[in-house]
């Protein structure tokens, strides 16, 4: 694998950019994409965000100083279109925030990208439930996706705080899960 | 570190060692996260990955590919329009006696109107930065009062996490 400094240079240079930009989708965009879906939920919409998140780190890669790395960097712009995604959804559809969470969890039933059987479809409906902060960290943590460091990286809070909302995820979860 | 002595006399059964990692792995998996599934059950179309990189680098190459204007001469009718707007302007205002709008004519409501047909996207970080929190009470800005019992009961019933508070540590321990 190409080593991410190396990779960042030839991003930022005309001659070699396109090659580096393949190489970039390559690396990442299985990683990004379950990243942002098991935000959004719905294929589509991940897709939607995937796309836009490629195409934001092409156009800004220039502003990136390497002083974190490439694939926090990522993350972060992936994390922060997913957010925005689902708030704009939201608005447009006149519903808060929460309900439209609650919404997409239910319509995973009808869903031909959704597989998973009943305890799956409560565990997304229990996610929904949580607070922003918890679902990332939850979503990140518990499929062994990210390091806590790396988390705290993306996310730009402490691993201390982190851990803690992780803990109280895990348990909001299990709760919702152990219910009826 | 010391090895066992060979004669001991001590035995472990066979293939004990091989095992344990996964054995205290799984246990400690068992303890965090007991009875929530390990796969969230997604799925993705065949060959998704493929033609999502190519969609991007179509519309990458589409964005770079310069614009060709059909029109050179348009440039220039631009700067004769501007130079006769700022013409009329300049009369207009010379000839009107009326006084120019200035931000305070605005109505509260177009303001709020604006922020709220518009993706404004401020978070609340953003909007406590440009408020001054210190020198203004809560009360002057909300219609129905809230006491500090309120505010109390509110975040305990609904901070999970004290990171979200955005307290300065100092702040936190005084």
């Amino acid at each position: 694998m190409i080593a991410e400094e190396t990779l960042v240079k030839e991003l930022q240079q005309k001659e070699t950019q396109a090659k580096a930009f393949e190489v970039l989708i390559n690396t990442y965009k299985e990683r990004l994409y379950w990243h942002i879906r098991r935000i959004v939920l719905d294929h589509d919409d991940a897709d939607d965000v995937l796309q836009n998140t490629f195409i934001k780190v092409f156009r800004n890669i220039e502003k990136f100083k390497g002083d974190s790395k490439l694939y926090s960097w990522l993350y972060r712009i992936g994390t922060n279109e997913a957010l925005t995604f689902l708030k704009t959804k939201a608005r447009k559809l006149g519903v808060t925030n929460d309900e439209l969470q609650e919404r997409n969890a239910n319509n995973l039933e009808a869903d031909v990208y959704f597989d998973g059987d009943a305890i799956q479809l409560k565990l997304q409906k229990a996610i929904a439930t949580l607070p922003e902060k918890q679902k990332l960290v939850f979503t990140m943590k518990y499929y062994k996706e990210l390091k806590y460091e790396e988390i705290s990286e993306i996310l730009e809070t402490s691993v201390g705080g982190l851990k803690a909302s992780y803990h109280l995820a895990v348990k909001k979860v299990e709760a919702y899960l152990k219910e009826s | 570190m010391k090895k066992t002595p060979k004669n001991s006399g001590f035995k472990t059964p066979e293939g004990y060692f091989e095992g344990v990692t996964d054995r205290i792995l799984d246990r400690i998996k068992n303890e965090e996260g007991a009875g929530i599934p390990e796969k969230d059950g997604f799925t993705i179309p065949e060959g998704y990955m493929d033609t999502m990189q190519k969609e991007v680098l179509t519309k990458v190459k589409a964005s770079e590919t310069p614009v060709i204007s059909l029109h050179p001469y348009r440039k220039h009718l631009l700067v004769a329009a501007s130079i006769a707007a700022i013409f009329v302007l300049v009369i207009g205002l010379q000839w009107n006696d009326a006084q120019s709008i200035t931000f305070d004519d605005l109505a509260n409501a177009d303001i709020e109107t604006y922020f709220e047909s518009r993706e404004i996207g401020f978070t609340s970080y953003e909007i406590a930065e440009v408020i001054p929190v210190n020198t203004i009470d809560l009360n002057e800005f909300m219609e129905t009062g809230v006491n500090d019992e309120n505010i109390m009961e509110y975040l305990e019933d609904s901070i999970d996490d004290i990171e979200e508070l955005n307290l300065e540590l100092d702040e936190e321990y005084q």
